[in-house]
């Protein structure tokens, strides 16, 4: 399980990374392929706008440098890192002009700067829209699973494949 | 120093403990009324939730659930939401509509619709309360409506104020009906700086 804020780094092969409901928040996956090694971020906020102690996982703009130091802590590789992405959904409609509640939009933003600071691309993403996601993340070779409640369980991408294999997959 | 949910004495929470209390009371009086039928309320948590807190409460996080949602920006700042899962917003929505017990298996436009309506009721009764009892105002602002994983569903409500930390003190009372399985939860999320506020209101010290 990753909560919300919480970072986690797995090379157990048998290991499943979860993110359960994300709405607005984005889950941020990282894999290096060749060591096996898979990161995820629960990013909830785009960046901090107060004082005060919080989880580095919090805010796009901490939290992807936290979870790359982490991923190479265990022993990844920046260059073999792979990039997949879900979440930043606005669930609520409103009738009119919705208030302050594009968080969902402001977090896709946060995070895909943050990732293309530290010279990270995304390879796929799930992103936006107005329906929750539930991430499953799979050690072993890198799939990410995305589950919606109108959509069922669809994988996104699997990171561990070759790049020709996973282009093939978009195709 | 605005308070946070680790700073609370006993008798603060007490105190929000029994806001919350006659801030549903005063729900569901409006919701018999509007239903004709009886509900029971209770609180099964309160307090200081821990964001990542939330699955103890609900359940299951992925749970299909509908809720209201409505920002309040007054005296007092914060987020009321109701959230009810699936096969209660149906019923529900049975009782409201004065269909037939079990006709609603589908929430689309005209059920959310009614189910928007009756959860603008059910907060504005609920803020009024509060308003009465604290003298504060606490307008609350046009609701909106989510039908989707109830974890997804209460962490959007929760992001939306970047002031609350991952302490956010949330209020859930939950209110069932007595004789079909209806049964919904309140969330009140007041803003950190809008507790003080509302403390010195009711006479507490902070």
């Amino acid at each position: 399980m990753v909560g919300m804020a919480e970072i986690k780094v797995s090379k157990q092969p048998g290991d499943v990374l979860v993110a359960l409901g994300l709405g607005s928040c984005v889950g941020v996956c990282l894999y290096d392929r060749q060591a096996k090694i898979a990161g995820m971020v629960h990013v909830v906020l785009p960046a901090k706008l107060h004082t005060g102690e919080d989880a580095p996982g919090k805010f796009a703009n901490t939290a992807i440098p936290a979870l790359l130091d982490e991923m190479k802590r265990h022993g990844a590789t920046v260059s073999r890192l792979k990039v997949a992405v879900a979440g930043g959904a606005q669930l609520f409609s409103f009738n009119g002009a919705g208030p302050r509640l594009d968080v969902g939009q402001r977090n896709q933003t946060a995070v895909l700067t943050a990732l293309g600071e530290v010279g990270l691309t995304v390879a796929a993403q799930d992103l936006g829209g107005s329906i929750g996601r539930t991430v499953h993340f799979f050690v072993e070779n890198g799939c990410v699973r995305v589950k919606t409640i109108g959509k069922g369980e669809k994988d996104l991408i699997v990171l561990g494949e070759a790049e020709t294999a996973s282009l093939r997959r978009a195709a | 120093m605005p308070l946070t949910s680790k700073q609370l004495n006993d008798l603060q929470v007490d105190v929000l403990r029994e806001v919350a209390n006659i801030g549903t009371g005063h729900a569901v009086t409006s919701l018999t009324m509007m239903t004709g039928e009886s509900f029971s309320m209770s609180v099964p948590a309160f307090g200081v939730m821990v964001m990542n807190e939330f699955e103890s409460i609900l359940g299951d996080l992925e749970a299909l659930a509908a809720s209201v949602y409505m920002p309040v920006e007054g005296d007092v700042c914060g987020h009321v939401a109701f959230l009810f899962p699936y096969d209660s917003a149906c019923q529900l929505t049975d009782l409201l509509l004065g269909r037939e017990h079990g006709t609603t298996t589908v929430l689309e436009e005209l059920e959310c619709s009614a189910l928007m309506e009756v959860g603008n009721v059910l907060i504005s009764s609920f803020l009024n309360a509060i308003s009465d009892l604290s003298n504060l105002s606490l307008p609350s602002s046009p609701p909106g409506i989510a039908i989707d994983m109830a974890g997804a569903i209460l962490a959007s409500i929760v992001t939306v104020s970047p002031n609350l930390g991952d302490h956010a003190l949330t209020i859930m009372t939950r209110l069932a009906d007595t004789e079909y399985p209806v049964e919904g939860f309140f969330v009140f999320i007041p803003e950190p700086d809008s507790l003080e506020i509302l403390f010195q209101a009711l006479g507490i010290e902070s």
